[in-house]
């Protein structure tokens, strides 16, 4: 069942309208400029919250995703998923709070900024232990069937998260039950250092699916509309009741696995060549040879987002740090007080 | 089922019987409530506890698992944050070392990090096996009520697990639900119908007035028999059962202690960090001061526990060591 699809699909799935077009090429803008201005402000030493694992490079996998998904469906983005973030509409100033140890920030600050959940976007919480997405996830979908709410979910993990057990328990149980989910491994080829191929000995992920009777799908992940298309085929499977469909969308990520990775490792010829396949620019030049973009509305594009990204760290710094004084933290969980007894 | 004995208000069942009418009451009550396990459905589960309600509910509700530990608990905790109640059930205690990292690192601090609720019950069998041996015998309580944010419960008698099994169904939080093996059998008075045991409450299941015998699990009805054997010899013995091991009723501890001024904690686990030592200290915590003599903890001695019954018995918390224990505390 597995099969791997090349561009040329694309061009044969159904019209999308110039509207979404649009939209699909504003939200790589905003997920390239946001990412760049995080690597910017981490790199530059500023006092920022936790470790930030940057998707740039992998950005058409969140935003083909997000655009094939309805509002109501239910997302949980792999630990490089800030595009899925920004996708479903976390606001800017809310992540910047976030990584700036402010009030407003997500989940008051308690939780990672790339585990958090965010209830009104459809974002499910995530840990940090690799592949446990995968079957948390499983149990929301088992709820949605059995509610029969007509969601569907969407998981994301990244090629490394597959090697765990969590993954094979995962993948089994949302096939036995078919449940009303999808998979999506973000294959970036490396899981921190070590190179995928070093440690498998498959060719492509989704090869695996076959071992539980799921069909599995290789796509060129740098290809938005590609991913936008499989996708929007494989939730409407899920959701009329055909069971899950693994996708492994193939990238490479353009910076080290954190922004506090020396990155040392893969080879420059490799990173160079990546980098002519920026999924960003691509789509840009599909749209302007659709006639449906012109190189001033990209430029104003990137200069408006900019804007929006530069507002909201403003506002992040002039918000206060986050104080406990008065969090519902603190009572919540009391070592029993001794001098009550 | 055996047959079920019913007077007016009171049936006398089987500890398995009752956590089984437990079950069946809040799924007849609420339908967020699913069950789901390795041969939860068609087999009954492997102590008997879940017979009968594939039958009764149906197979969207009572889902037999693959062996998939990981995905049982993450499933129940992806269901719960999402509004059902599922109820999870695992072979032996053991096996909640696989589910660990979602019961730890996911379930029980996501209300304090995100204000969500996961609102699951993990239940299964807990530790030794007397007279049986084998492997699967430890109890890792201890382990879990170490967690900020998880219940960890232990019932002792019929109707304790049956109340109890109702509350922790109805908590907000993730539960961690221990049924010690050689109580299944055990029969005991339990109300009918509608009957809720608070958790976070300890019982003293019998009063006395010399020492104060903090114990949980089977090790209640080993505390009972000691009550006897030193009622004889002019020693009263207060048989506390914590029932609760997280929230741990620390009141009522000191309490009782505060009467006695003597205290012995008896379970099933090891003592270093374990149930003993922080029921110990909580009463040295002060603010007063209430023992007369040295507290003593008997538990499962810090080893292997071995496969032979007749080892295994040596290593357990056993008569002999609580005797000692007596002995030395009121010496």
């Amino acid at each position: 069942m597995t099969q791997t699809q090349s561009s040329t699909a694309a061009a044969h799935g159904p019209e999308v309208g110039n509207e979404l077009l649009l939209r699909m090429m504003e939200q790589l803008v905003l997920t390239r400029e946001f990412e760049s201005k995080c690597e910017a402000m981490w790199k530059a030493g500023e006092h920022l919250v936790g470790e930030y694992h940057l998707s740039l490079g992998q950005e058409a996998i969140a935003v083909g995703t997000c655009a094939a998904i309805e509002p109501s469906d239910l997302i949980c983005p792999s630990i490089r998923g800030m595009g899925v973030y920004l996708c479903r509409g976390t606001p800017l100033s809310q992540l910047m709070k976030t990584f700036f140890d402010r009030e407003g920030a997500i989940c008051g600050g308690r939780w990672a900024h790339w585990h958090s959940p965010v209830a009104e976007a459809g974002l499910l919480a995530q840990t940090g232990m690799l592949g446990s997405g995968l079957v948390t996830s499983a149990g929301v979908a088992l709820a949605q069937q059995y509610l029969g709410t007509g969601k569907v979910v969407i998981t994301m993990l990244g090629d490394g998260a597959t090697n765990t057990g969590y993954f094979h328990e995962g993948m089994n149980f949302a096939a036995f039950r078919q449940l009303p989910i999808v998979i999506i491994i973000e294959n970036n080829g490396y899981a921190v250092s070590t190179p995928l191929a070093s440690v498998v000995n498959v060719k492509h992920l989704s090869s695996r699916a076959a071992g539980y009777g799921m069909p599995g799908l290789t796509i060129d992940g740098n290809d938005v509309l590609l991913v936008y298309n499989t996708v929007r085929d494989a939730v409407g499977k899920a959701r009329s009741g055909c069971g899950p469909t693994l996708i492994e969308c193939m990238t490479y990520r353009f910076s080290g696995s954190t922004v506090k990775d020396p990155d040392q490792l893969r080879p420059f010829a490799e990173k160079e060549k990546a980098r002519k396949k920026c999924p960003v620019l691509r789509f840009k030049t599909l749209l302007e040879q659709k006639g449906v973009l012109a190189p001033r509305d990209y430029e104003e594009m990137v200069t408006s987002v900019q804007a929006r990204i530069d507002a909201a760290e403003k506002e992040a710094k002039e918000s206060p740090h986050l104080d406990l004084n008065g969090d519902p933290l603190v009572k919540l969980a009391p070592y029993p007080d001794r001098a009550d007894a | 089922m055996s047959a079920v004995i019913k007077t007016a208000e009171v049936c006398t069942l089987t500890f398995r019987e009752a956590l089984n009418e437990a079950l069946r009451l809040e799924m007849t009550r609420d339908s967020r409530v699913i069950v789901l396990g390795e041969d939860v459905g068609r087999k009954g589960g492997i102590a008997g506890v879940t017979k009968g309600l594939l039958d009764e509910f149906g197979a969207s509700r009572v889902i037999d698992t693959p062996i998939s530990e990981m995905a049982i608990a993450g499933a129940c905790s992806g269901a719960a944050i999402t509004g059902l109640r599922p109820v999870g059930e695992f072979y032996y205690c053991d096996m909640l070392m696989f589910m660990a990292d979602n019961v730890v690192t996911s379930a029980a601090r996501l209300h304090f990090a995100t204000g969500l609720l996961a609102p699951y019950v993990l239940r299964g069998r807990d530790g030794s096996k007397p007279g049986e041996g084998g492997p699967h015998q430890d109890s890792l309580a201890a382990w879990f009520a170490h967690v900020p944010g998880l219940k960890v419960v232990m019932p002792a008698t019929p109707s304790d697990a049956k109340g109890l099994l109702i509350s922790a169904i109805r908590d907000d939080s993730p539960v961690i639900f221990l049924e010690q093996i050689p109580l299944y059998s055990l029969k005991g008075e339990v109300p009918a119908g509608e009957y809720v045991v608070p958790i976070g409450k300890s019982e003293v299941k019998a009063a006395g007035s010399d020492v104060t015998v903090a114990c949980v699990g089977r090790c209640v009805h080993d505390a009972l028999q000691a009550r006897d054997r030193w009622a004889d010899k002019g020693v009263s013995i207060e048989v506390l059962d914590l029932r609760t091991l997280r929230p741990l009723d620390v009141e009522s501890i000191r309490r009782s202690v505060a009467k006695t001024g003597r205290l012995i904690t008896v379970h099933e686990g090891w003592a270093s960090y374990g149930i003993g030592a922080e029921v110990v200290a909580c009463v040295s915590d002060g603010p007063q001061l209430l023992l007369k003599a040295p507290a003593r903890r008997v538990a499962t001695l810090d080893t292997h526990i071995p496969a032979s019954p007749r080892l295994a018995a040596e290593v357990l918390p056993n008569a002999t060591r609580l005797d000692e224990a007596v002995a030395d505390v009121t010496s």
